[in-house]
């Protein structure tokens, strides 16, 4: 019998925000390198937001302003790996609503499915509508970067993204997410 | 799909336990870095304790469950046995109560088959002190801090495959104790559980 810790330690998530981010058509197919496939994907300023779900001015605690606003910049270098695993990594900017600057650079981990990669270098994954677009859970780590007090608690914290991305004629064309923090 | 109107229901969100791993380190000072952030330590599985044969850095489940249920509810290899090689960078901020992980490690596999397999494990995030992180060093005494890291398993072996295409979250507490101080060794004690995420 090892001599090891016989417990599990405590662990919970606590809701910061959500956040829904539409990709543009201004995709840059680096191709088939090494690690998989590249491509380049980058977001719509403007009409990406940033929001809380249940409307709380704070998150968790007084002190800790609820993040609102808008992704004024942001670019996902993304990778298809040939075990059918899609790699975000993402550099992006919010403006919150009351003037602030966040910086986020995450990587993350979306599932395609059985056949994934050989499609999309096959070019034979035009696959979704805008009625009805293909759905793919997307797991993020997100972490951030502000010199703005009102939100320096959020460089506090490594979190995690649950998310859903949204594929239509075979291009990601909208991933939104509920942000947590690891507590 | 409406782009403009808010989402007004939570995601589905699941996490499933993998195994665990509980660290001693020593912190070498002579090793540390003073850098505008702060003090950047470099650890090596060569600095931990060697004098204690108890305690190899190992991978192991909380239960000595030799599977674990995944998120797919299906029963999966634990990722269970020692540590061959591990190296990681601490850089304990002047500025915030947090100090950035930065780390890589060997696990070799020991499976209920008799089979092995060797597992690359990068992994980065943070320990959170109650205050600044850069008084953790200079405390005397034992410092308490919460540790949440982001491990990214790798590996060519499919038994594996489930940890490998997933997202994993480590949660868990660290303390540093020993003497403070230039010329003092501290260590650094760390217990995380790994939870797959989707």
């Amino acid at each position: 019998m090892s001599d090891h810790r016989r417990y599990f330690l405590d662990h919970a998530l606590l809701y910061v925000f959500s956040i829904d981010i539409e990709l543009g058509l201004d995709i840059e197919e680096i191709g088939v390198v090494p690690e998989g496939a590249r491509v380049n994907l980058h977001c719509v300023p403007g009409s990406t937001r940033a929001y809380n779900i249940i409307r709380e001015r704070t998150a968790a605690a007084p002190g800790y302003s609820a993040v609102t606003g808008t992704i004024v910049w942001g670019e996902d270098v993304g990778v298809v790996r040939e075990d059918d695993v899609a790699v975000p990594a993402v550099r992006a900017c919010i403006r919150t609503d009351d003037g602030a600057l966040i910086e986020t650079t995450y990587r993350g981990n979306l599932s395609l499915g059985m056949g994934g990669f050989r499609a999309i270098v096959a070019g034979a994954d035009a696959v979704g509508t805008p009625d009805s677009p293909v759905e793919f859970h997307l797991i993020s780590t997100p972490a951030y970067c502000t010199a703005d007090p009102r939100y320096q608690w959020l460089a506090e914290y490594q979190c995690v993204g649950f998310g859903r991305s949204f594929e239509i004629d075979g291009l990601f064309r909208r991933v939104t997410y509920d942000i947590y923090a690891m507590t | 799909m409406d782009s403009q109107s808010d989402r007004k229901q939570f995601l589905a969100k699941g996490m499933a336990y993998a195994c665990s791993y509980d660290p001693v380190l020593r912190l070498e000072f002579d090793h540390a870095i003073v850098c505008p952030e702060g003090v950047r330590m470099t650890l090596g599985s060569q600095s931990r304790r060697k004098d204690d044969e108890m305690a190899p850095l190992r991978f192991f489940h909380v239960l000595d469950a030799l599977s674990v249920t995944g998120l797919d509810q299906r029963e999966h290899d634990c990722p269970v046995g020692p540590v061959r090689f591990a190296e990681e960078s601490l850089l304990f901020r002047r500025d915030a109560p947090v100090a950035h992980v930065q780390g890589r490690l060997t696990l070799h596999t020991e499976l209920a088959s008799g089979r092995t397999a060797n597992i690359d494990v990068k992994y980065q995030g943070l320990l959170r002190f109650r205050s600044l992180a850069i008084q953790a060093l200079e405390q005397d005494g034992a410092v308490e801090a919460s540790a949440f890291l982001i491990p990214e398993f790798e590996t060519m072996d499919t038994r594996f495959r489930w940890l490998t295409a997933r997202r994993c979250l480590a949660f868990g507490t660290c303390s540093i104790s020993g003497a403070s101080g230039n010329t003092g060794v501290r260590w650094l004690s760390t217990h995380l559980d790994v939870y797959t995420a989707g």
